[in-house]
């Protein structure tokens, strides 16, 4: 299936160039090829009488006439049936350097100014006008100018009436000049595209080789157009052999790219070649070496070629089915108007190839895919690596919630087994043990009703108390003082005690958990037993504030009682010391037969916040 | 002279509380029962002052008596009986729109002056559940919108008594405090009561309309 789409393609492209050639161009247009050829210096057409030499067209002075240069003539003659006063017109493909074409004997145009040698490239066209014309045999004359060191040529001549001939010269005007155009300035554009790409992605160097390349085939294919004396020989064959040698390179480092490969040396190499091509043109000289060299130099343009043709062809061998097809019928198409052209100017005698400004069509599409199949490829990868990276992270996020999920749990059952060891040794250090001396008493039948109520009520507010503890403080002291001061208000009252509630606002503590919370409350809670039992006060003042340094809160129960004696509450006091100890403050004792003071210092949090604490708690120890 | 309804399952308690009201000159046993069933029976067609309930009832919830019995009977104060006075139990009962509650082991005295308490239009509270309350409206003033705190529910003054509860302070030093009258600070108490009540009927209402069920 490849070879047959091959063949037909290149068939069709071989046919499109047929019809726009016009090989097979209708009568009345005649096609002139031979010729009798003068080398003679007259600014006249010679006479018949001179020696002219049989010649046919085209003729390349190169092959016909080597290092000839100077003026030559051409004598044709074509036939009109009668006199005609239609226009007529000669055209030809090509006329190097310079040529005046005579009819009858009187010059009808000319290329340019003779001994200024310059090339036109262009196709070339003359109106004769009708009176010059005569019914029998007219004679051409064709005064050619060779510039020294020029390559001199005609090709041969089309005569017929005008119209005809001029569609003939469109056609080949199209194909020479504008067809050629189009290509370069699509190789051109192309080349840019691909460079733009490479300045982006430095790193592939694969896009600046192939722009690069395209671009000096542009640029070369557009000064086989110029025809400006702007540009003399010299500098139009350097830039030539410049564009030409770094174009060479440049495909030749892109199908080693396109393969894969990195040859350093003989990347070296290859510019060392395309330096020397473009040195030796500065170089005059006829001796054997040179043209020895230039003979190598010839055949190691072919080889490089070919060498970058097949390294291509190989390397497409890995690609997409698509792009291994483009890139053989480019490679096919290259390698064969290369081989058309050769065989055309060796044996054949053409100075042109129809075939080169075309030549790169092919590549240009073919690589031009495969680039931007690459750039695509890349684009889905990116894609379908971004698609994974997000399964991957939505999948690492489920994980994450699953396991802070389990986290949770276990802490919240380490929380809960935490809690419920708390309550069991709170319940064993109360309420138990108040109910276990309650009831030993009971049992030895010590105690009276009332007696036994109230130690069941002991045991009762012990309950509530811890109940108390459990309420969330955030921190917050005053609202278990409240409670506190709540629940002995009744038992104060009946006893005619006074209460005098001194509480003002303190700064939250740090560390208030159940667990403080209840050593605080019992502490307080003893202090106010103390009161009850055994003090005989009017009047009880409990009292916060924050001391004078300004790093604890301070809570004061403070009686106007009869004070006790060292021994006697001792292992109560030493239990309220204990608990101060284990919430981290500290707890002071005064005694004196004019009352008792109780003061349990808590710390505060050791660095503030922020200002507003801190003067918050300078502000009330002020108060205080 | 008021009349009192105990709704009580245990016997021993509905005794000793029957026993401390026909003891009070002031008092006048309306009705004691122990179950939500005769409860309703009893209110079917009058009401007493004070409704004392336990919540824990053999066929059902005493907040479902206190819920009915407030809605039904606006004059009626009614009061959870509760034997820790935690925060639980007495919000959920004031929702439904209790006055008040009490301890279950308190005394004949603490007994008897509550129930007059609450009529002279006062309701006890503890700084526990001040704070709660405290909470409670702060709370649905932040979910709403950009309202002061006052429109949630709660006036400045009424929001200055509790905070003065939480922080201990009794009924008489408060009025002190605030240069009021004792009985001011206890109606204010009353008045964040019956609001929270509104406003968790309204709550209700709200999640309702929410559930589509109104």
């Amino acid at each position: 299936m490849r070879p047959a789409r091959w063949v037909s393609s290149s068939a069709a492209f071989a046919f499109l160039l047929a019809l726009a050639t016009g090989a097979a161009a209708a009568p009345p247009v005649v096609a002139l090829d031979a010729a009798r050829f003068l080398k003679s210096d007259s600014a006249e057409p010679p006479p018949d009488s001179a020696p002219w030499e049989a010649q046919a067209l085209p003729d390349n002075w190169k092959k016909s006439r080597p290092k000839a240069s100077g003026y030559g003539w051409y004598r044709l003659a074509f036939d009109l049936p009668a006199k005609t006063d239609a226009p007529y017109a000669i055209y030809t493909p090509w006329m190097r350097t310079i040529g005046a074409v005579y009819v009858n004997g009187t010059e009808i145009g000319r290329t340019g100014a003779f001994g200024a040698p310059q090339l036109s490239p262009y196709p070339q066209v003359f109106v004769i006008p009708p009176k010059l014309l005569r019914a029998g045999e007219n004679t051409l004359h064709v005064r050619l100018f060779v510039g020294d060191g020029w390559r001199g040529a005609l090709a041969p001549l089309t005569v017929g009436e005008d119209t005809p001939v001029r569609r003939v010269y469109d056609r080949r005007y199209f194909v020479q000049i504008t067809g050629a155009q189009l290509s370069s300035a699509l190789a051109a554009a192309l080349g840019i595209f691909m460079l733009m790409v490479w300045f982006r992605r430095r790193n592939e160097s694969l896009y600046a080789y192939f722009g690069a390349g395209a671009l000096g085939w542009a640029a070369m294919n557009a000064l086989y157009l110029v025809q400006d004396p702007l540009l003399n020989r010299d500098c139009l064959e350097f830039l030539l052999a410049a564009c030409n040698g770094a174009s060479t390179v440049c495909l030749s480092l892109f199908a080693l790219r396109y393969a894969g490969l990195r040859w350093p040396r003989v990347e070296k190499a290859l510019w060392a070649w395309a330096a020397l091509q473009v040195a030796l043109v500065f170089v005059e000289s006829d001796a054997a070496w040179m043209t020895l060299l230039e003979k190598v130099l010839d055949y190691s343009r072919l080889a490089v070629m070919a060498a970058w043709l097949v390294l291509l062809a190989r390397a497409s061998g890995k690609r997409p089915a698509l792009e291994r097809a483009l890139v053989l019928i480019a490679v096919a198409f290259f390698g064969g108007t290369v081989i058309r052209d050769i065989i055309a100017g060796e044996m054949l005698g053409e100075l042109d190839s129809t075939y080169q400004p075309y030549r790169a069509i092919p590549m240009c599409i073919a690589i031009g895919w495969a680039l931007v199949d690459r750039f695509v490829h890349s684009l889905n990868e990116s894609e379908r690596l971004n698609a994974e990276l997000e399964r991957r992270v939505a999948e690492k996020h489920a994980e994450l919630e699953a396991n802070y999920r389990r986290m949770n749990e276990l802490e919240g059952q380490r929380a809960v087994a935490a809690e419920r060891q708390r309550i069991m040794s709170d319940m064993h250090d109360g309420v138990g043990g108040h109910l276990i001396s309650t009831l030993s008493l009971v049992e030895q039948g010590d105690l009276t009703a009332a007696e036994v109520a109230a130690a069941l009520r002991e045991c009762l507010d012990d309950l509530r108390l811890t109940i108390d503890s459990l309420e969330p403080t955030e921190n917050d002291l005053l609202p278990v003082l409240g409670n506190l001061r709540y629940r002995l208000d009744e038992r104060l009252k009946r006893q005619g005690i006074e209460l005098d509630w001194r509480i003002t606002d303190v700064p939250k503590l740090a560390n208030m958990t159940p667990r403080n919370v209840l050593h605080v409350l019992r502490i307080l809670q003893e202090a106010f037993t103390n009161v009850l039992k055994h003090a005989h006060a009017a009047n009880v003042e409990v009292e916060t504030g924050v001391d004078a340094a300004g790093v604890a809160v301070y809570i004061r129960v403070r009686d106007d009682g009869r004070g006790f004696e060292g021994d006697r509450a001792g292992h109560g006091f030493a239990n309220m010391r204990r608990r101060a100890q284990v919430v981290g403050g500290t707890l002071a004792i005064q005694s004196s037969p004019a009352g008792t003071t109780v003061s349990l210092l808590l710390p505060l949090p050791p660095i503030p916040h922020s200002g507003d604490s801190r003067a918050y708690s300078r502000d009330t120890a002020q108060a205080a | 002279m008021a009349t009192v309804m105990v709704v009580e399952d245990d016997p021993a308690f509905l005794k000793r509380f029957c026993g401390i009201i026909a003891t009070d000159p002031d008092l006048e046993l309306f009705a004691a029962v122990p179950d939500c069933a005769s409860a309703r029976q009893a209110l079917a067609s009058a009401a007493p002052d004070v409704l004392l309930t336990d919540l824990g009832l053999p066929d059902g919830s005493g907040i479902e008596i206190i819920r009915e019995a407030s809605r039904r009977f606006p004059g009626t104060d009614t009061v959870v009986i509760t034997v820790f006075g935690d925060e639980e139990h007495v919000l959920a009962a004031i929702e439904a729109g209790a006055t008040g509650y009490i301890l279950k082991d308190s005394i004949p005295a603490q007994f008897v002056g509550l129930i007059k308490e609450l009529r002279a239009g006062g309701s006890p509270i503890s700084p526990v559940i001040a704070r709660q309350l405290l909470k409670r409206f702060k709370s649905a003033s932040d979910a709403g919108s950009a309202r002061p705190a006052e429109d949630a529910g709660l006036s400045a003054r009424e929001s200055e008594v509790l905070s003065l509860i939480a922080k201990g302070f009794s009924f008489g030093e408060i009025a002190r405090l605030l240069g009021v009258s004792k009985h001011t600070v206890t109606t204010h108490v009353k008045k964040i009561y019956q609001k929270l009540a509104v406003h968790s009927r309204g709550e209700a209402v709200y999640e309702a309309g929410k559930m589509g069920l109104i």
